[in-house]
């Protein structure tokens, strides 16, 4: 016999926060288990402390200070900074009896250092050129500061040291797990679920990809996305170089000029040449002084993507060969490709699933990255997912990302849920979605989208949470 | 710099008459980039000069820099916060060697290279535009301001990079350690501005926005395409004018052009070292067929489907570089003939006197090409450029100059685009008769436009400040004529506004921006009045006077609030999500002052309207950087669409 399982979405958060109770909620702790997948919400959100805050406690007292299980998908901002707003109840007090992280995050592992070190000397490299830019006055970084990203914050537990943080935590109260694609591993307690692992690949060519394929290639020479990845961080290394006074320079010094040297005035014919054009009044439309910061917009939009990328997707089979819940964290198009490369070998001797039968069998869909334009795969995903009682999850807060402020976006580029997909997930779902911003069978506006009654009675929703009866 | 040329000078009295003028200032450059130099194969063509001519009276004389009439290389290396001294192009040394020899090492020649191969691009404009290039007119404080010179940063960035910055007109060259392949990189230095490619792409973005400001806004899926896809181009097809190179590649392949990959790729070195050893991009889109070694057709899919504005580009490029080598062929067909007997090369080893006869077909084949091709530029419609309406414009503007199509490249042009699906709803056919701009409807007087043209000063200028100034005053003369009409008859009006795609009578459509000077009537821009002066192969002399005339319309993301901007202008002017243009380009015949055609774009077009709201709202758009950096993007269209 099946125990009861509910899948509680944490509310009005625009970031991941999901706790899946199996068993009767009001039966003895020891009767039930708590899976949290993911913890966090975006920054800038107004009063996201506060809100954050707010989520912990109801998590800690629905847990009675103590999880079965935590699942951490990736280390974005939004989807583990409850663990840094209320440090205390999650990592001090909380009791982690097994965390399960993707491959990525082990440390020691052959693959997963060496991209790690890679990323996190980029990430530096990206923060310390906007910091420079930032003190020179230039706003290059406008745009990914709010960005999930790359940046360090300032003070605090930043985003690179949560997760080593609970890694000691958990390792001192349970144990820690580090996944691999393709593995099967089973959610603890007397009624554990199997818990596929479809992704992060370990083939470098989809650890990479995070735009939609088939753009340009046939006239584009096949672009390598290994040597992609090689190039996004030899171009952090170039900028690195840069930023370093001691940095390798490709002339002999006898070329230079120091800047220092080019004044009014100044000796040498070159040097007032070069005040004439360059430093004089009126040249100031022209300079380029700090053009050359600005690759750190782009380089750190592509290391956010990359670790988007890296999410650890789980597909968690209610029974055996039964229904299956899809948590598809932030994966874009690289990772969801990688799910059909490999065949999961199923307990039940001699037979493998495939992740096309997986998607098949999908009552629950943890939208990828809060509906954005990239991660939801049409072929190869959504369209496979063809159960008739499906239904979305959507941890979205549409006008906090739109929301705008003199006229310019504040989350940019933040176009969520994206209207082509949200479309999509409406038929597909016929209405049945459930939003980080919306009462259960309605739109933000409040408006039925839904009036399936049966798929209502499953939902109840409360203050911080709405929460679906499988 | 010990001494300078003007030292020598002194030594004028002992020699008599003067001596006379040099006709060409040559400098040296790579023939490609200096990965090509490394290369066996490549290394003996590899050095070539560039042959400017030596500054006319009228021209700003060459300097420091260096700094000549068009260009002012300044070279400020911002990443290593130091300068280099600038190359002196007047000193004796220098004089007597074409410049400094290549060298990576040497910053000097870095500068050097950057300006003949920029200063190449822009003769070659000229040549066919039939006037002198204008940079982009710089604004501040509501004020334009004529801009003398496209400034070079020849090493302005750390990355693998390099753009033209609309905002400060100036080009923007990134240097890199080709680091990014183990064991392809070399660790060595990658500079782009010595990739003969990249400058004369980047050389020809700087000229298309001098002379359509708009092209820069991206508002449609072929707007930026076009933009670069034009660059290509230029870049691609100024390889066949290295003469020697061209041979060699000749030679190599036997005379079969589309088999080559050196001449049709784009930016070598750059592409080795960022795209894992290949060029960056090709000229050639189609494969070769191994069984019959001949090229497979183009997928004609492609137009529909790809959006990303370099790929999409790839295009236009393929299709225009197809017709090139099927030029090529035609006109080369009775020199194999004679040579070998046969029409077509058959990979046998061609004889040397052949195969320079056959790189100096290759070198007209491409000027006309690229000639066919600036010279559209003047036929384009003001905004929102689709490949289609290039197409025509290259049509039209080349049966103007040359009415008879003996050698059929029109028809071979138009079949290339046809072959890569580029065509648009409403055309009649596919047949250059049927594409061709149409004259306008008759019912305005066709000497209307003698009054104007009486108004305007037509005089012959040389200097480019005094050709800005004329063609300013010239705006301001049509836009007063225009604004101020002799018959202000309502049916008069309809006419005009028939004519011109835009509303000129109060009380249209709210939502068009209203004039400052004219109040209460909705605001008319003349963009450009242009003159220009072509001859055709035949010694055909054409002289015409190009207008552009926009309008802006506050538009709207929701059709509903469009609806209410429409009636309502305060509300449309403090609300609007973006602006929707619209307008004409005349073509006036000076010899009879005749309007020979009017591409329209209507203001009042809701259907495009339409298509430019969905674009602009991402639905198709498919650039990450096109949402996520909106607001730097629109100040910096190239180093986005670049670093992608």
């Amino acid at each position: 016999m099946n125990a009861p399982i509910r899948v509680r979405m944490y509310q009005g958060l625009l970031g991941d926060c999901f706790l899946i109770t199996i068993g009767d909620p009001a039966a003895s702790r020891d009767q039930r288990v708590h899976i949290l997948i993911d913890c966090g919400v975006l920054q800038q959100v107004p009063g996201e402390a506060k809100r954050m805050r707010g989520v912990a406690e109801n998590l800690f007292a629905t847990t009675e200070g103590r999880l079965d299980l935590v699942v951490i998908t990736h280390e974005h901002w939004d989807h583990i900074s409850g663990f840094k707003h209320a440090r205390d109840l999650l990592i001090d007090k909380m009791q982690i009896d097994t965390l399960w992280l993707a491959w990525t995050e082990r440390r020691g592992d052959g693959q997963a250092d060496p991209l790690r070190k890679k990323s996190e000397r980029a990430k530096k490299t990206v923060s310390r050129a906007a910091g420079r830019a930032a003190a020179a006055g230039v706003d290059v970084t406008s745009s990914i500061e709010r960005f999930n990203g790359p940046l360090a914050l300032g003070g605090g537990l930043s985003s690179t040291d949560i997760i080593p943080e609970l890694i000691a935590r958990a390792e001192k109260t349970g144990t820690v797990k580090y996944l691999e694609p393709g593995e099967i591993h089973v959610t603890p307690g007397e009624h554990g679920l199997r818990a596929y692992v479809l992704g992060p690949s370990r083939n470098p060519d989809y650890l990479t990809r995070s735009q939609p394929p088939g753009v340009g290639k046939q006239t584009y020479l096949t672009v390598d996305f290994a040597a992609a990845l090689d190039e996004r961080y030899a171009a952090a290394e170039s900028l690195e170089e840069a930023l370093d006074p001691d940095g390798p320079s490709p002339f002999a010094n006898l070329h230079a000029i120091p800047a220092s040297a080019v004044e009014e005035g100044a000796d040498g014919a070159a040097a007032r040449w070069l005040w004439s054009r360059y430093r004089a009044p009126g040249n100031d439309w022209r300079n380029i002084d700090h053009a050359w910061l600005s690759a750190a917009g782009s380089l750190a939009l592509k290391l956010d993507n990359d670790t988007n990328n890296t999410s650890l997707v789980l597909a968690f089979e209610v029974a055996p060969g039964g229904d299956v819940l899809l948590f598809a964290a932030d994966a874009q198009v690289g990772n969801w490709m990688s799910w059909h490369l490999q065949n999961y070998p199923a307990p039940e001797a001699g037979s493998t699933v495939s992740a096309t039968e997986l998607l098949g069998r999908t009552v629950l869909y943890k939208v990828g990255h809060h509906a954005s334009h990239n991660a939801t795969l049409d072929k190869l995903g959504l369209a496979l997912m063809t159960h008739p009682g499906l239904v979305a999850m959507i941890p979205v807060v549409e006008s906090e990302a739109r929301r705008t402020k003199n006229g310019k976006a504040v989350h940019r580029g933040w176009d969520m849920p994206y209207p082509d997909l949200l479309a999509r997930l409406m038929t597909r779902t016929e209405g049945r979605i459930l939003r980080g911003d919306a009462e259960p069978g309605k739109d933000p506006t409040g408006k039925t989208i839904c009036s399936d009654a049966g798929f209502l009675q499953r939902v109840r929703s409360e203050a911080l949470f709405v929460e679906l009866t499988i | 710099m010990d001494r300078d040329v003007s030292d020598t000078a002194t030594a004028t009295h002992a020699r008599g008459a003067p001596y006379p003028r040099p006709a060409m200032r040559r400098f040296r450059v790579y023939a490609l980039d200096p990965r090509a130099a490394l290369t066996p194969e490549t290394a003996t063509i590899n050095n070539a000069i560039i042959s400017l001519p030596w500054e006319a009276s009228y021209e700003e004389p060459l300097t420091l820099g260096p700094t000549g009439e068009y260009l002012e290389v300044v070279d400020f290396d911002a990443p290593a916060n130091r300068f280099y001294a600038p190359l002196d192009p007047n000193h004796p040394d220098l004089l007597a060697q074409d410049g400094l020899p290549p060298s990576e090492g040497r910053p000097q020649f870095h500068q050097q290279m950057a300006y003949a191969v920029a200063m190449k691009t822009i003769r070659g404009f000229e040549r066919a535009l039939g006037r002198k290039v204008l940079w982009s007119s710089h604004f501040a404080d509501q004020n334009e301001q004529f801009i003398q010179r496209l400034r070079i940063y020849p090493h302005a960035l750390a990355e693998a990079n390099a753009y033209y910055s609309p905002e400060k007109t100036a080009l923007l060259f990134g240097y890199f350690r080709d680091m990014a392949a183990p064991g392809k990189g070399s660790g060595g230095w990658v500079f782009t501005c010595l990739s003969h490619d990249i400058i004369a792409h980047e050389t020809a973005h700087a000229i298309l926005h001098g002379m359509h400001r708009r092209s820069i806004e991206e508002i449609g899926p072929d707007t930026f395409a076009f933009h670069e896809a034009f660059a290509d181009l230029v870049a691609l097809l100024q390889h066949f004018t290295m003469t020697e190179m061209v041979a060699h590649q000749i030679s190599a392949t036997s005379g079969r052009l589309q088999m080559d990959r050196l001449l049709s790729g784009l930016a070598g070195q750059f592409g080795e070292a960022t795209r894992g050893g290949h060029a960056l991009r090709t000229g050639i889109d189609r494969e070769i067929d191994p069984a019959t070694q001949k090229l497979q057709d183009p997928d004609p899919t492609l137009y529909q489907t790809v959006l990303e504005p370099h790929a999409r580009g790839a295009i236009l490029v393929g299709a225009v570089f197809d017709a090139f080598l099927t030029i090529f062929e035609r006109r080369t067909a009775d020199l194999m003939r004679i040579a070998t007997g046969r029409s077509a090369p058959t990979g046998e080893e061609l004889s040397r006197d052949l195969v320079n006869r056959l790189a100096s077909e290759a070198a007209k084949a491409a000027e006309h090409v690229l000639r066919m091709c600036v010279r559209g530029l003047d036929y384009l419609p003001v905004t929102d450029v689709t490949f289609g309406e290039y197409l025509r414009a290259i049509l039209t503007a080349d049966r103007d100059l040359v009415p008879e199509d003996p050698r059929c490249y029109r028809i071979i042009l138009t079949d290339a685009f046809r072959r890569r699906g580029i065509y648009q709803q409403g055309w009649l056919s596919m047949a250059p008769d049927s594409l061709y701009w149409e004259a306008p409807e008759a019912a305005l007087d066709p000497t209307l436009f003698a009054d104007l043209v009486q108004q305007l000063d037509l005089q012959p200028v040389f200097r480019r400040a005094e050709i800005y100034q004329q063609s300013r005053n010239n705006q301001a003369q049509i836009h007063r004529w225009l604004m101020s009409p002799d018959d202000e008859h309502p049916a008069k009006i309809a006419l005009w506004e028939e004519l011109l795609g835009i509303k000129l009578a109060a009380g249209g459509l709210a939502s068009i921006a209203e004039s400052q000077t004219y109040k209460g009537r909705p605001a008319v821009e003349i963009h450009s009045a242009r003159i220009a002066r072509r001859s055709g192969p035949d010694g055909q002399e054409a002289r015409e006077l190009i207008i552009e005339v926009t309008q802006r319309r506050y538009a709207f993301d929701d059709p509903e609030k469009q609806a209410r901007a429409d009636k309502d202008a305060k509300f449309a002017r403090k609300n609007r999500d973006f602006i929707f243009r619209g307008g004409a380009t005349l073509v006036i015949d000076l010899t009879d002052n005749s309007v020979r055609y009017a591409v329209r774009k209507r203001i009042d077009d809701d259907q495009r309207l339409d298509r430019q709201r969905r674009w602009l709202s991402g639905e198709q758009s498919a650039g990450l950087y096109a949402t996520y950096f909106s607001t730097q993007a629109m100040a910096e269209p190239f180093a986005f669409a670049h670093r992608q």
